[in-house]
């Protein structure tokens, strides 16, 4: 985690002192005119792209606008969209089961990440083979995993089905995305099976920038293998866990693929999440304003974790 | 003790067996699908590896005059996108890295903040632009979305890279007198090589991963990417056809195996950088 920054801010600040020790001001001030001419290209896609529509999605929360009765124009309504949003029963299941998927796979993805990260920190032959192929779930369309695990899943097909049962752990088949209670359970282990790579090497990495002295001395000391992973593996790890989970749930409020694919929101909306809802509302019912108000929800959820995130790295002393 | 470490060896490698196992099954499954018929993934108990290899279902969906330009789609936009996210983001994390100039914090923040942004909070008004400007359902808008959405993280991706290039090695090449354009391509770039070809890597997979926006934007074989016929394949009404499916599905999956294979530490290096550095 640490190494970059040491040789990283100075080398702005000597190339300005380069600048101004030989040749004076007047070339200093010709490399900001350049600097500023080599970012605008890149702000100026940033800003129109999504700047923009960050405001204008906010703009269209507070007014009515369907696609479809283009007569009914654009008119203001305060915060009805909102009030609708709270008053709806589906948008407070909705609500529910996405903070539900949140909060699940990120306690599964951080139990098992924390483990596989510990595991694969050991040393033996072929492991790094073995974080290469471990990093494919992650690399991989989601629209292929969401598929796949789909007919693996499968209820009269699925190999998971057929090895539960000859392993005797169930009776008969079962339809896990067919039914209440299991099919949000089983988004959440495929997500947990794409994301967990993740969370695997963040956590390595913070795992790897632990001085190998710092373990040993709590071992001299009398330290049994808990103790030292619990008072000083873990301490040292906060950070990285802390940035893992927020990455995380910033990804997590915004879960689409699997739920489209595999599920499309049911059985009974009880998979369908804020993306899923969200999208049905503007682009099959055409319902702009009130979709609006539903992407500010996922839009303040994620600007609230990348504010924490951005004063995380600060504190950390990785930006400046 | 002797016995005892072999056990744990032993132990060890099953462990590191199994999770490989997990990773690969739904590639795997994938990969041997695309060469059955449908009466063998049709089966119970459930067959794993085909009786014999199949063609039947490559030449069935590339036969398709539609499914080679959905391929051509996704390799333009991915391609033409990447390269403008590459040539602007580095050009704007060159800056950043080397230049210290009024806002250069502040601007990097926006850079920050953008990167966090869900898709789903953008493609409203994105739509009724589209729709305005008539650019809907081109590539032409694909490409632009893609390249502004990938720019946030390339930015951050390459301004590590570059802040990382020692400053020694540039001082020493002005004082051998080599010209500032001469040292940004002989020094400076083959010096951030590695964190380049990271922010190449990550930008090419999420572009051709990419489905939401393809999914609002793109309508006909015109401008339709690979992800979007794959998952429309999914929902066929008259029971999917998963030879097919899973034969298109191997072309969205290649690049991913050989990035994975030849390129993997970059991509551990990309997801450590855009995250903890």
């Amino acid at each position: 985690m640490g190494g970059n920054t040491s040789a990283g801010a100075p080398l702005a600040r000597r190339l300005r002192g380069h600048a101004g020790s030989v040749h004076g001001g007047r070339l200093a001030a010709h490399q900001r005119l350049v600097a500023y001419g080599l970012i605008a290209p890149s702000l100026l896609l940033i800003l129109g792209v999504m700047a923009y529509p960050m405001v204008y999605t906010t703009f269209l929360s507070f007014h009515t606008r369907i696609l479809t009765r283009p007569a009914l124009g654009t008119r203001f309504v305060g915060l009805a969209n909102y009030l609708r949003a709270v008053q709806d029963p589906l948008f407070r299941q909705v609500f529910g089961q996405t903070l539900y998927f949140v909060i699940a796979s990120l306690a599964l993805e951080l139990a098992i990440g924390l483990g596989l990260a510990l595991f694969l920190h050991r040393q033996f032959r072929g492991r790094n083979v073995v974080r290469g192929l471990i990093l494919l779930p992650w690399m991989l369309s989601p629209v292929v995993a969401a598929f796949s695990w789909a007919w693996l899943l499968n209820d009269a097909y699925g190999l998971v089905n057929y090895l539960l049962v000859q392993g005797g752990i169930i009776q008969a088949p079962h339809s896990w995305l067919g039914t209440v209670g299991f099919a949000m359970p089983a988004i959440i282990l495929v997500d947990v099976w794409r994301e967990l790579p993740f969370v695997t090497v963040v956590l390595l990495a913070g795992l790897q920038s632990i001085p190998s002295e710092v373990r040993e001395a709590a071992r001299v000391d009398g330290a049994s293998a808990t103790g030292t992973f619990f008072h000083v593996t873990l301490p040292l790890l906060k950070p990285s866990i802390l940035v893992a989970l927020l990455m995380r749930t910033m990804m997590a409020v915004r879960l689409f693929e699997l739920v489209f694919i595999m599920t499309k929101g049911g059985p009974a909306s009880s998979t369908d999440v804020l993306a899923t809802y969200t999208y049905r509302e503007a682009f099959l019912n055409f319902n702009m304003g009130y979709a609006s108000s539903l992407a500010v929800v996922i839009l303040l959820v994620s600007l609230a974790m990348s504010l924490v995130y951005i004063r995380t790295m600060r504190s950390e002393g990785h930006l400046r | 003790m002797n016995w005892h470490r072999t056990a744990g060896r032993v132990a060890l490698y099953i462990g590191v067996a199994g999770i490989c196992v997990i990773a690969l099954l739904p590639i795997l499954w994938t990969f041997l699908t695309s060469f059955m018929t449908q009466e063998e993934v049709y089966r119970f108990p459930p067959t794993l590896f085909p009786a014999g290899f199949h063609y039947q279902n490559y030449f069935e969906i590339f036969g398709a005059s539609q499914y080679r330009l959905f391929t051509l789609n996704s390799i333009v936009v991915t391609t033409t996108a990447t390269l403008i996210t590459m040539i602007l983001g580095g050009s704007a994390a060159y800056a950043f890295s080397t230049v210290a100039f009024r806002g250069n914090f502040s601007l990097m923040l926006i850079v920050l903040v953008t990167r966090m942004v869900p898709g789903i909070a953008l493609v409203i008004p994105l739509y009724m632009v589209a729709q305005r400007l008539g650019v809907y359902d081109t590539r032409t808008n694909l490409i632009v979305l893609y390249a502004a959405t990938t720019l946030p993280l390339a930015i951050w991706l390459l301004k590590t890279a570059f802040d990382a290039v020692p400053q020694s090695l540039l001082e020493a090449a002005r004082i051998d007198g080599c010209n500032e354009v001469r040292i940004l391509y002989r020094i400076f770039l083959p010096a951030a090589a590695p964190g380049i070809v990271t922010a190449l890597i990550i930008t090419f997979l999420t572009n051709w991963n990419e489905f939401l926006l393809a999914q609002i934007f793109t309508s006909s074989p015109a401008s339709k990417t690979l992800p979007v016929a794959v998952a429309e394949l999914t929902g066929a009404e008259y029971g999917i056809h998963w030879g097919n499916l899973t034969a298109l599905g191997m072309f969205l999956i290649l690049p991913t195996l050989l990035l994975a294979v030849w390129v993997q530490r970059y991509v551990v290096e990309g997801l450590i950088t855009g995250s903890v550095k």
